[in-house]
């Protein structure tokens, strides 16, 4: 295991320095150590921070993912971020900004890295780890708050493993899980990472904010590992299989089942199937 | 399910004067409803241009409350409805608790954004009106409550 601390003035000096980024992000703070960067910048969301705001936390005690299941949250290896905004846009279209999330931290690390990752629907951060299938570098989890009709914050929450050996992970995560510096050999510079990530998440979510949707929506399937696989699909109801085909204009998963049925996905999640071979 | 068999479904619907008709078997669930009709995730069929336009929709409108005393706390998205942050935790909230403005009362997932809906009225819950880990559609009432 290696560590070196995150420079938060290089990410702020970054983000002042880009035309885009800045209208994205006007706020960066990096704590030594937090219960849940989500929690924390909900919390200030809840209480009437303006948004703009990037938290970074180089140890996450309480770190959660989707159902409030523990998310692996080591001290000064990863990359654990939230991005609190304010979107001028209904609620309803808030469910889009999760794969366009992926899209941008996807286009981050392949800049940075030149490695090859794209997302498992909605916004998983995968790397192609060929007969063995995917392995899973982050993850994306998405909160917000609804009272009324009032204008809500939404926090989009990223946990990124970058510079942690294999031995590292628990061992129930050593099979499906990996890191940058696994895949790359190198140690990776946290901090030069999360300016790639904000540049290009910035060009994402300020995409979605100027009604352009669609062209984001385009990355997203550009992106996607899931198109064109076999896919099990695990509902709180039910558990059922097909291909996965497109990704609607909403962002949805559209699973086709047969000959006459397509299946639209907002929920559930997804596995990726081996095809059959013969 | 085929199309003669969602043509029957609208046919039994219409014809009892239903509000909605919810069918489940092992790999499909068709939920249509009158009015307001609500195609979930089977919205990929094709559907031939004499049924109901209206069954393809994902809006409706809010639900008529007829005793307009009580107040409906709605979906502000379609997604899965949740009474507790996690399978293994209590529910926010319970059929007749009273409620605060502002007292997280559910989470509506989409596409793993979790969006915790709150309450905007002080008041007793006098109806949960979705089940667990039911899909919920954009508008649809959660929540009766009676306003303190």
């Amino acid at each position: 295991m290696t560590s070196s601390t995150m420079d938060a003035g290089k990410i702020r000096d970054f983000c002042r320095g880009n035309i885009r980024l800045r209208e994205l992000v006007q706020e960066v703070l990096l704590f030594d150590q937090v219960n849940s960067t989500n929690r924390v910048a909900l919390k200030m969301g809840a209480d009437g921070h303006p948004g703009g705001l990037v938290l970074l936390a180089e140890k996450q005690t309480g770190g959660k993912g989707r159902q409030n299941r523990p998310w692996f949250s080591p001290s000064g290896q990863n990359i654990h971020l939230s991005l609190l905004l304010r979107p001028c846009l209904p609620m309803r279209d808030y469910p889009i900004f999760s794969p366009a999330a992926a899209v941008g931290v996807v286009k981050g690390i392949a800049k940075m890295t030149g490695l090859t990752v794209g997302i498992k629907w909605p916004n998983d951060v995968m790397i192609d780890a060929g007969k063995l299938g995917t392995r899973k570098l982050g993850g994306i989890l998405l909160e917000s708050k609804t009272t009324g009709d009032q204008a809500v914050p939404l926090v989009i929450g990223i946990g990124l493993n970058v510079n942690l050996d294999r031995e590292d992970f628990p061992s129930e995560l050593q099979s499906s899980a990996t890191s940058l510096k696994i895949e790359t050999g190198k140690i990776i510079d946290r901090s030069a990472l999360v300016c790639m990530l904000l540049e290009e998440i910035a060009e994402q979510v300020l995409a979605l904010q100027e009604g352009n949707s669609q062209a984001v929506l385009q990355e997203v399937r550009a992106n996607c590992f899931t198109l064109g696989k076999p896919v099990r699909v695990t509902t709180a109801r039910q558990v059922f299989e097909g291909r996965a085909e497109t990704i609607d204009e909403e962002g949805a998963l559209m699973i086709r089942m047969g000959d006459q049925l397509v299946r639209r996905i907002v929920i559930g999640e997804i596995t990726h199937l081996r095809e059959c071979s013969n | 399910m085929n199309l003669e068999e969602i043509k029957k479904l609208i046919a039994l619907l219409n014809e009892n004067d239903l509000t909605e008709i919810e069918v489940e078997d092992s790999d499909q669930r068709i939920l249509l409803r009158r009015e307001v009709a609500v195609a979930l995730e089977p919205r990929g069929i094709p559907v031939p241009a004499q049924a109901p336009s209206s069954s393809e929709s994902t809006e409706k409108t809010p639900n008529q409350e007829p005793d307009s005393n009580l107040h409906q706390v709605t979906s502000p998205i379609v997604g899965t409805f949740y009474r507790s942050s996690s399978p293994d935790v209590s529910p926010y909230i319970e059929l007749g608790d009273l409620v605060k403005k502002g007292q997280t009362l559910c989470i509506v997932e989409a596409m793993k954004l979790m969006n915790e809906i709150e309450s905007d009225v002080d008041g007793r819950v006098v109806k949960i009106n979705v089940d667990e880990g039911t899909a919920v559609a954009f508008g649809e009432a959660l929540f009766t409550i009676e306003p303190a």
